[in-house]
């Protein structure tokens, strides 16, 4: 349920509006998208978990420097270990990764789940906000790049190894592409449109709902 | 949360105190295991990629010490590289002797402001290749200068100030030799420009930039 939540109902990217630094920034391919999707699920999953284990242990006036710093060496382990271990990645996403940190996502959850919820709910919860994130993100940057570039999966080598090089599929001619679509106007424009959709979604299943409660309801006067 | 009301307020703000310290050194203490852990690989995973970028420029043939461990600083040059910050130029050598160097410089009248470039200059002077190291031209517009997207960038192998005299060192269209996009030259002058600049410093400088230690 708590993932679930996350996912959809307040999804982070298209509802709670949390966490847009990377949505605009590097979501101009898909590949980026997601990598750095993953990336900030880590860290959330696992910047909850710890904030909920030390939930008792820290004192109320202290707690959010606590949590920036929780989060701020998990941020830092992962760009460690990203640079040893995922290193053309790391060099794509540059600067964002450490850029995590103040990704208000993190603070938002540990202050508004995490720090009031066992170490198994707060896990969970962080996985299914940052797997929202990160399915916004790929939508996105699958958008943008199909738009801008007329490309899917540009830089997939980068994330799975050379041996992805071909996996590159060039949609249409590139000379037929909007570059704005890549730009970060094109960001902005791309994730209107989906809390757009998201809204339309919802309030279409919200009239059902309704429609239904009528069917069965009295008729009031 | 605690109840901390029991406290009294300068004891509480000895316990915070001392619960913020112990968070940081613990934090700290983690970080640095996790970094001695992977300082190596780290180090090992930047080299190859400096050295991919190396070998789109400098052939192997062309030197045989481990170039990227033969480096010497040198100061900002806001006359030609247009540097602000102190840049490590790399020492191709053959046998010893001085064979390439790879210089950074920076074209500052780039459509989007800076363009980085890197250069590698035969110890004759020859420009034996550059590439786009770092830029902000719009995309789809002016980034046709990344090695990536476009053969342009490769306009400049076997240029030297001896081949090409200081008017050719423009864009076609303002009378020199090199290339450009139509609809981008911006991009194009600032780069042409630029590695006009580099190889001048080169030629005035070559002397130190051999120079043994660093």
């Amino acid at each position: 349920m708590s993932m679930i939540r996350g996912l959809w109902r307040e999804n982070a990217a298209l509802v709670q509006l949390l966490g847009l630094c990377p949505m605009l920034a590097i979501s101009n391919t898909l590949v980026n998208a997601v990598c750095m999707g993953l990336a900030t699920t880590l860290v959330l999953a696992f910047s909850n978990l710890a904030v909920s284990l030390v939930r008792n242990k820290v004192p109320h006036e202290i707690r959010i420097p606590v949590f920036v710093l929780l989060i701020a060496v998990l941020v830092t382990i992962i760009q460690l270990l990203m640079n040893a271990y995922a290193h053309p990645v790391y060099v794509v996403l540059g600067i964002f990764v450490p850029l995590i940190v103040t990704n208000c996502l993190l603070l938002g959850r540990a202050e508004a789940f995490a720090a009031r919820h066992s170490p198994g709910a707060a896990l969970l919860d962080g996985i299914g906000m940052g797997l929202g994130l990160t399915f916004v993100l790929a939508l996105v940057g699958a958008a943008r790049e199909l738009l801008g570039n007329g490309t899917l999966f540009a830089n997939i080598h980068l994330a799975l190894g050379a041996q992805a090089k071909d996996w590159v599929w060039q949609v249409f001619p590139s000379k037929f592409a909007l570059p704005i679509a890549a730009l970060p106007a094109g960001g902005f424009i791309v994730l209107a449109l989906l809390i757009a959709l998201k809204n339309a979604l919802d309030a279409k299943g919200q009239r059902g709902a309704t429609a239904d409660a009528e069917h069965i309801a009295v008729p009031s006067a | 949360m605690n109840d901390t009301t029991a406290l009294t307020a300068p004891r509480r703000s000895r316990r915070d105190a001392l619960i913020l310290f112990l968070f940081a050194a613990i934090g700290t203490a983690v970080l640095s295991f996790v970094f001695h852990l992977t300082e190596e690989t780290i180090i090992q995973r930047e080299d190859e990629e400096k050295l991919r970028i190396v070998d789109q420029i400098l052939p192997r043939e062309v030197y045989d010490n481990r170039v990227l461990r033969d480096w010497i600083k040198i100061p900002p040059d806001r006359d030609l590289l247009k540097t602000n910050e102190i840049t490590k130029v790399y020492r191709a050598r053959k046998s010893g002797q001085p064979a390439a160097v790879l210089l950074e410089a920076v074209g500052p009248n780039g459509y989007g402001g800076k363009i980085r470039l890197i250069l590698a200059i035969a110890a004759d002077g020859e420009l034996l290749g550059t590439r786009v190291l770092a830029h902000n031209e719009t995309v789809g517009w002016g980034d046709y200068i990344e090695a990536h997207k476009n053969k342009w960038i490769n306009i400049f192998s076997h240029t030297s100030l001896e081949r090409y005299k200081a008017k050719d060192w423009q864009v076609k269209k303002d009378g020199g030799r090199f290339d450009y996009v139509t609809r981008s030259t911006i991009s194009a002058r600032a780069v042409v420009a630029a590695a006009h600049r580099a190889l001048q410093y080169y030629d005035q400088n070559k002397e130190k930039l051999f120079v043994q230690h660093h």
